[in-house]
C-alpha cells in the first residue's frame, strides 16, 4: 500500500486479537503481516484472483487443443457436436447462470450480516449445482450407451459404416470425431470436477455460516466462494456453444442421433 | 430480507481513501435482477444465432456473445466494477496471460510449412 515508512510500526498491542467484534471495523481479525484491514482484504482477494488465472491458464491448455483440432477437422467437429443433446445443454446453461446469481445474492446478504439469508441462498446454489452434475451424468450415460465414449464405450462407427464413410468423403473419419469426443470429455470432465469441489465447498460454507462463522463482518471467504463458483460458471459459458452449438440450433430435430440412428450427414 | 443496502457510494471511487476500502459495496437486489435477466437474454440470443446459418460468422457471433456473458459475470458478479485498480489489472491479466498462449502457440501451427525448412 501507500506507506512503507509505516512498516515497522509496531501493531497495538491485542489489536489482532480484535476477533469478532460486531462494530463496521471488525472484518475479522487482522493478521500482523498487514498493515490495515483494507490491506489484508485487498491481499486475500488479490490472491483468490491469482488462482483464478491459473485456473483459466489450465482450462485455456485444453481450449487450445480445441481450437486446434478444430481447425484442422472441423466436419469431425460438426459431426460430433449433433451427437450432443442441445436441449440439456441449453438447461444446464440456465441452470448455471441460475446458481450464480442465487452465489451472488447469498454474497451479498453475507455483507449484510444476515448469514441465515446467505446459507438459504448458498443453498438454493447448491441444489441448482446438483441439478447440473445429475444433468451432466444423464447426457454422460447416453454417450456410453450409443458407444460415443472413447476407450471406454467407442461402438458407434460399428453400427454406422456409412456415416463413416460419409465423413471419410469430408476429409474427416471415427478417429477425428473419437479426438473431438475426447476433448469434450477432457473439458466437460474437467469443468464437472470443478463443480463438484464447488459443490462440497458451498455445502461446507452453509453449515458454517448457519454456525455464525461469518458474523461481525468476516464475511470475506463467502466473497471468494462466489469468485470461484462464478469462474466456474464462466467456463460453462464458453463450453456450451463451443461444444453443442457447432451444428447449429434446431428446434424440434433431435440432435442425439436418434438414440443410435441417422444424425450421420447434414 | 432485513435490511436494505447501506453505502451507495457512486462506483469508481471506492479507492480515493483507505477509510473507504473498508466498507463493502452492496449493491441493490435491483441490480443483481437485472444482471441476471440480461444473461437469460443473452442465452436466448446464444440459441437464436445458432439458429441461422451464417457460415463464417457463426463462431465469431457465438464467441462475442459468449464474452459479452463473461463480461457480465466478471463485472457484476464477481464485483469487479467496484474493485480496486488492482484487482482490475489482475483480472485483465489473467486474459492477456491467455491471449498470449493462443496467440504466440497458434503462430506456430498456422506457420508450419511456411518455409522449406519446415517440411
Amino acid at each position: 500500500m501507500a506507506s512503507d515508512t509505516h512498516a515497522i510500526t509496531a501493531p497495538h498491542a491485542g489489536h489482532a486479537h480484535d476477533d469478532h467484534d460486531e462494530r463496521d471495523h471488525g472484518h475479522g481479525a487482522l493478521q500482523h503481516q498487514f498493515e490495515d484491514m483494507a490491506q489484508q482484504k485487498e491481499s486475500i482477494s488479490l490472491a483468490m484472483w491469482l488462482f483464478l488465472a491459473t485456473e483459466v491458464m489450465m482450462f485455456g491448455g485444453l481450449f487450445f487443443a480445441y481450437t486446434l483440432y478444430r481447425s484442422l477437422y472441423p466436419a469431425a467437429y460438426d459431426f460430433g457436436s449433433r451427437h450432443l443433446n442441445i436441449d440439456l445443454g441449453t438447461i444446464n446453461t440456465f441452470v448455471l447462470l441460475a446458481s450464480s446469481y442465487t452465489m451472488a445474492l447469498a454474497v451479498r446478504s453475507a455483507m449484510l450480516r444476515s448469514p441465515k439469508v446467505s446459507a438459504f441462498f448458498m443453498f438454493v446454489t447448491w441444489v441448482f449445482g446438483a441439478a447440473f452434475i445429475g444433468i451432466k451424468a444423464i447426457e454422460w450415460g447416453h454417450d456410453y450407451h450409443i458407444g460415443l465414449i472413447p476407450g471406454v464405450a467407442w461402438f458407434w462407427f460399428d453400427q454406422h459404416p456409412d456415416a463413416a464413410q460419409q465423413l471419410i468423403a469430408k476429409h474427416a473419419g471415427p478417429h477425428q470425431v473419437m479426438m473431438y469426443f475426447a476433448i469434450y470429455f477432457c473439458m466437460t470432465g474437467l469443468h464437472a470436477i470443478h463443480m463438484i469441489i464447488g459443490l462440497a465447498l458451498v455445502g461446507y460454507f452453509i453449515f458454517l455460516s448457519l454456525k455464525g462463522q461469518f458474523m461481525g463482518g468476516n464475511h470475506q471467504p463467502v466473497e471468494i466462494l462466489g469468485l470461484y463458483w462464478h469462474l466456474v460458471d464462466i467456463i460453462w459459458i464458453f463450453l456450451f456453444p463451443l461444444l453443442y452449438l457447432i451444428g447449429g440450433f434446431h428446434p424440434g430435430q433431435s440432435h442425439d442421433g436418434g438414440g443410435g440412428q441417422g444424425g450421420g450427414g447434414h | 430480507m432485513a435490511h436494505e443496502h447501506g453505502p451507495d457510494h457512486s462506483p469508481g471511487h471506492d479507492e480515493h481513501a483507505h477509510d473507504d476500502a473498508h466498507e463493502d459495496h452492496v449493491v441493490p437486489l435491483s441490480t443483481y435482477f437485472w444482471v441476471f435477466m440480461g444473461l437469460m437474454v443473452l442465452l436466448v440470443i446464444t440459441l437464436v444465432a445458432a439458429y441461422f446459418d451464417l457460415g463464417a460468422l457463426n463462431l465469431p457471433i457465438a464467441m462475442a456473445i459468449a464474452v459479452a456473458k463473461m463480461m457480465i459475470v466478471v463485472l457484476f458478479f464477481m464485483h469487479v466494477k467496484w474493485s480496486s485498480g488492482l484487482v482490475k489489472t489482475f483480472a485483465g491479466a489473467t486474459m492477456m496471460w491467455l491471449v498470449i498462449m493462443f496467440l504466440f502457440t497458434l503462430t506456430d501451427y498456422i506457420s508450419r510449412g511456411w518455409t522449406q525448412a519446415g517440411r
